[in-house]
Order: C-alpha cells, then sequence, then structure tokens
C-alpha cells in the first residue's frame, strides 16, 4: 500500500466531518467543498509531518482552518479567527473523533442527532429549513408565515438548546 | 472577571458553530466529493508540487449544488495536457477576433466623414468638411495661452471633444480672417450666405466688433466692401477698428420690420429649425445674421453697447447637454445641444448657469 492509498483511507474516513466543521466556518456548501478539497491536497503534500495517525482529524482540521482563512482574505468572508472560539469548535468535533462511536463519522453523531430530535417541532422546522436546505430568514418567515425576526429568534433558541443539550450529553465543561 | 465571561462565550459561541456546521452537513448525510476530487488530482498529477492545474482540474462541486463554473472547467478541461491547447486556442481566437474587430473599425473611419478619427492628411478632412475649421482637433492648443480651469480641452475621450468638433464651422466663418486665408482661402467666408440675398455693389458696412482680421488690420475679402482700421457700430454708424463682414447684413438699425424680414428669410434658407430671438437677456439686441450657404448653421451677432456677442446655431444630433466651457484654439464658448440644435455662445455671458437663459431662447418650444 503506497502512500496515496493510505491517505485514500484517511481522507475518506474524515470527509464528512471535515465538510462539517469547514460549513461551521465559511457556511456556503460550495465555498467549504473547495477548501475541504485544497485541505486534503495540502495534508497529502505535509503528509510526512504528521507524526500520529490518531492525530489526523485535528490535524486536518488546522490545515482546513488556515485554508479558509486564505479563502476569507480572497473572498472577504467572515471566518473567525478568536482561539476561544476556534477551541470551542475543536471541543465538539474531537468529541466525535474517537472511532468507538461508529465507523461512520455520522454514526458517532447519534447523541446530537437525539438532541435535535427534542427540539420543539417549530424550531426544528426552522433549523431543517435553514440549515439543510439552505433557504435564507426571509424565505423561511414567508413559507412559514412568520416575521423574518421571529425566524432568526428560533434558529438562536434552537442553538442554544442543542448547546446546552450536547454539552450535557457529552459532559463538555460549561460556562 | 468580564473578559473571563467574554471568553467563555466565545468558547459556547465556537460550540454553535460546530453545531451549525454538523447541522449544515445534514448530520454528515450532505454530499461532499472533496476528497474523491483531490484523489483524482494527486494521482492524476505530480503530487509533489502544488499544480494550479491539478487543483482546477478537480474543483469540487456539490452533486445539485450551486458550483457550475468549476463544474464547467472539470467538464472542459479534464486533463492539463489537454487544456494548454484550448487556452491556447482561445487566445489566437481572441486576438484575431480583436485583429478583426481593429480593422472593421479603422475600415469605418476610413469611410465615415466626421467621425473625427485620425487621418493619414490633413487634406482629406478639408475635403470632407465644408469649413476649415478643424484645427482643434489637429493642433495643439495656443502656446502661452493655457486652458482655463474647468474648461474642457479637445481631447478625443473628453465627450466635450464631440462638441468641439461640431464647432468647427464657426471658426473665422464671420470673419475670414488670416487663417482662412493662411490655409489657402477662407471657405467659410465663400460659401456662407446672408438672407440668401445679393449683396449691393461694393458691399455694405456691418458690424464687426468681434476679434478677427479687423483686430489686426487685414483685410477681409469677401463682396462686402473692405474697411481698414474702421469699425462699424452696431447700427450702422463707423467707428474705430472693425471690418465689414462678407455674405453678410446688419440687422439693427433697419427697423423692426426689417429686421423681421431679414430674420424670416434667415430662417428660411435654414436647413433647420430655429428661433432667433431679437432681444437676449442683459439687454443684448441682434445685430447681424450670417447664415452658412449650406443651410445647416447660423451665426447671430447680439450687441450691448460696445458688448458684441457671438451666437452659433447649428443642428446637432446626439442627446441634450448642458452648458458647458469648450475651448476651440484660444476660443472659449459655452455650448450646450439642446432639443437637436448645438448654440454656441462667444463673448456672452461667462458663467454657464446664466448662459442657459440665453440657451433657452433659441430653441423652439
Amino acid at each position: 500500500m503506497d502512500a496515496v492509498d493510505t491517505f485514500a483511507i484517511l481522507a475518506r474516513e474524515h470527509e464528512r466531518m471535515l465538510y462539517a466543521y469547514v460549513l461551521g466556518l465559511v457556511r456556503d456548501p460550495a465555498m467549504a467543498q473547495d477548501i475541504v478539497q485544497e485541505a486534503f491536497l495540502k495534508a497529502f503534500r505535509k503528509l510526512s509531518t504528521l507524526r500520529e495517525t490518531e492525530s489526523f482529524p485535528a490535524w486536518i482540521r488546522t490545515i482546513a482552518r488556515n485554508v479558509a482563512y486564505d479563502h476569507r482574505a480572497a473572498r472577504a468572508r467572515e471566518i473567525p479567527t478568536d482561539p476561544e472560539i476556534v477551541q470551542g469548535m475543536e471541543d465538539l468535533f474531537s468529541a466525535f473523533d474517537s472511532p468507538e462511536g461508529g465507523d461512520l463519522w455520522s454514526d458517532r453523531l447519534r447523541e446530537m442527532k437525539d438532541c435535535f430530535a427534542r427540539l420543539p417541532e417549530p424550531l426544528r422546522e426552522v433549523c431543517r429549513l435553514h440549515y439543510f436546505e439552505d433557504r435564507q430568514a426571509q424565505s423561511i418567515a414567508e413559507r412559514l408565515a412568520l416575521n423574518a425576526a421571529t425566524v432568526w429568534k428560533r434558529l438562536e433558541r434552537a442553538r442554544g438548546a442543542l448547546r446546552e443539550c450536547i454539552e450535557d450529553r457529552l459532559a463538555l465543561k460549561r460556562s | 472577571m468580564a473578559n473571563e465571561s467574554g471568553r467563555i462565550g466565545n468558547r459556547e459561541r465556537g460550540r454553535e458553530m460546530a453545531l451549525e456546521g454538523i447541522l449544515r452537513s445534514r448530520f454528515g448525510e450532505r454530499p461532499c466529493a472533496a476528497a474523491e476530487r483531490a484523489l483524482q488530482a494527486i494521482r492524476s498529477a505530480d503530487a509533489s508540487t502544488d499544480s494550479p492545474e491539478a487543483r482546477t482540474a478537480t474543483r469540487p462541486s456539490e452533486d445539485g449544488g450551486p458550483r457550475r463554473r468549476s463544474n464547467g472547467r472539470r467538464r472542459f478541461a479534464p486533463s492539463a495536457g489537454r487544456r494548454w491547447p484550448a487556452w491556447i486556442k482561445t487566445g489566437l481566437a481572441t486576438a484575431a477576433a480583436l485583429l478583426l474587430l481593429l480593422a472593421v473599425r479603422l475600415a469605418f473611419r476610413e469611410r465615415t466623414p466626421g467621425t473625427g478619427g485620425r487621418l493619414a492628411s490633413g487634406t482629406e478632412r478639408v475635403v470632407r468638411l465644408p469649413e476649415p475649421a478643424d484645427r482643434g482637433e489637429r493642433d495643439a492648443p495656443v502656446s502661452g495661452s493655457p486652458p482655463e480651469k474647468g474648461v474642457i480641452s479637445p481631447a478625443p475621450a473628453d465627450p466635450g471633444a464631440e462638441l468641439v468638433r461640431e464647432l468647427a464651422w464657426t471658426e473665422n466663418f464671420d470673419a475670414g480672417g488670416s487663417s482662412g486665408r493662411s490655409r489657402g482661402g477662407s471657405r467659410s467666408i465663400r460659401r456662407s450666405d446672408a438672407f440668401g440675398a445679393p449683396q449691393p455693389p461694393g458691399g455694405t458696412p456691418t458690424a464687426d466688433l468681434a476679434a478677427g482680421s479687423a483686430r489686426q488690420g487685414e483685410e477681409t475679402i469677401g463682396r462686402s466692401a473692405v474697411f481698414k482700421d474702421k469699425a462699424v457700430d452696431p447700427i450702422g454708424k463707423a467707428v474705430d477698428r472693425a471690418s465689414p463682414v462678407a455674405d453678410s447684413r446688419p440687422v439693427a438699425g433697419s427697423g423692426a420690420d426689417d429686421l423681421r424680414a431679414r430674420i424670416e428669410a434667415c430662417v428660411g434658407g435654414l436647413s433647420f429649425r430655429v428661433r432667433i430671438p431679437e432681444e437676449l437677456p442683459d439687454g443684448y439686441r441682434l445685430a447681424e445674421l450670417v447664415s452658412k450657404a449650406t443651410g445647416d448653421g447660423v451665426l447671430l451677432r447680439y450687441v450691448r453697447d460696445a458688448a458684441v456677442a457671438r451666437v452659433f446655431v447649428s443642428p446637432s444630433a446626439g442627446p441634450d447637454t448642458p452648458v458647458r466651457k469648450v475651448q476651440r484654439d484660444s476660443r472659449i464658448l459655452l455650448a450646450a445641444r439642446q432639443r437637436g440644435l448645438l448654440i454656441a455662445i462667444e463673448d456672452g455671458p461667462t458663467d454657464p448657469a446664466a448662459c442657459e437663459a440665453w440657451v433657452n431662447r433659441f430653441v423652439t418650444p
């Protein structure tokens, strides 16, 4: 098995995770795919610097974050650079890095899916429309006969409820 | 404490961003082909170099997503080895198209008179234009008299250059002065016609208080009588410094009925509609009319005491423009295009705003 084959296994295993991570940074699905692809290319070229295979998820996320910063400079997008924010993202994603939760990354999100299912239906609905279908708040408001401000408020409440739920499930330290 | 609180808030914000990313990925179910394309690039290209071709050849695209540009490039440029000829072909095609466009444009300019294009010879320009005044396009402004601030110079790219070009016929139109003669004859004088009626033998003294040959003490050619170092006041009385103008007749002093008759005769000989006011703001009164032989231009001279303002009116196609200062050689005119007429005023008001009232008087309602 040559280096490319080894890297192919790692890349396929962590692709969905990395895509989700970059989507949290840049929100734009197409741009996120660009960043993920470029991150993999850079990672392959720097593969010799990776000391432990276990650290690959955090390593590839760091590479992707730096690529995203480059994209931000080129496209003037707002991507947070605050170390605390970066650490907050790392808190959650590192909790799903362990293969004990399942072979597939999506299988490891069991706890989170459960938290999502426990959301009140109005909050779930706006989340589905906004995050799954990429609809803007105004579009959701028109569809659900709501104010855009109400949509934003529901999204905010949903995020807060999900965060608290997942922090409890994963025993993450809370403020 | 507040900082500590803020830092904790940011960490929670980071967790929420991670949640958002996971939600946007539909819990990891959202299609993503980035890894496959990266691997394809790694395998197909030289993985040891950061080859842009490798990356662009494998731009990611979400199935059904908005990444159309990347898809297109990948489809039409499947590999670096086959993309180079495509680029070369595209470049050559673009260059050929540009050359063709340039050739057509040059050919069009050569055949179209008055387009303002660069000409191989000056004589061709003279043949095209009935009036000899296109010096503003070929000659630099008069040395020692830099353009006044805010005055439009006849630069090709300047919007005012078009007005400058259209005002070529006004150059020495009424005087037939030295510049006209030095260029092989004052064509404008020969071609111009005052009211379409023949001049009486010996000519008629006319008011010409403007600059020109008279001020320089030179003769003025034409059918009119020649007055040297002598002028005629607006009502026909001889005063110092002036010369008669060929093919023109005085208006003022001839009586109101005669004035209107002459105005009507002049207007009747024109190929365009223009309103000729007998009086302009600030007490200027019509003193003289000189129309072009071709009927597509008229000079109106208005006087007030010793002041003489010249108004040139000619048909002009193009959008209306506000009054603006236009420089043609050393002359400064206030010109505007209104309802198909180019109205230029020389030695009148110096303020474009004040000139608006003058211009409006010539525009037919």
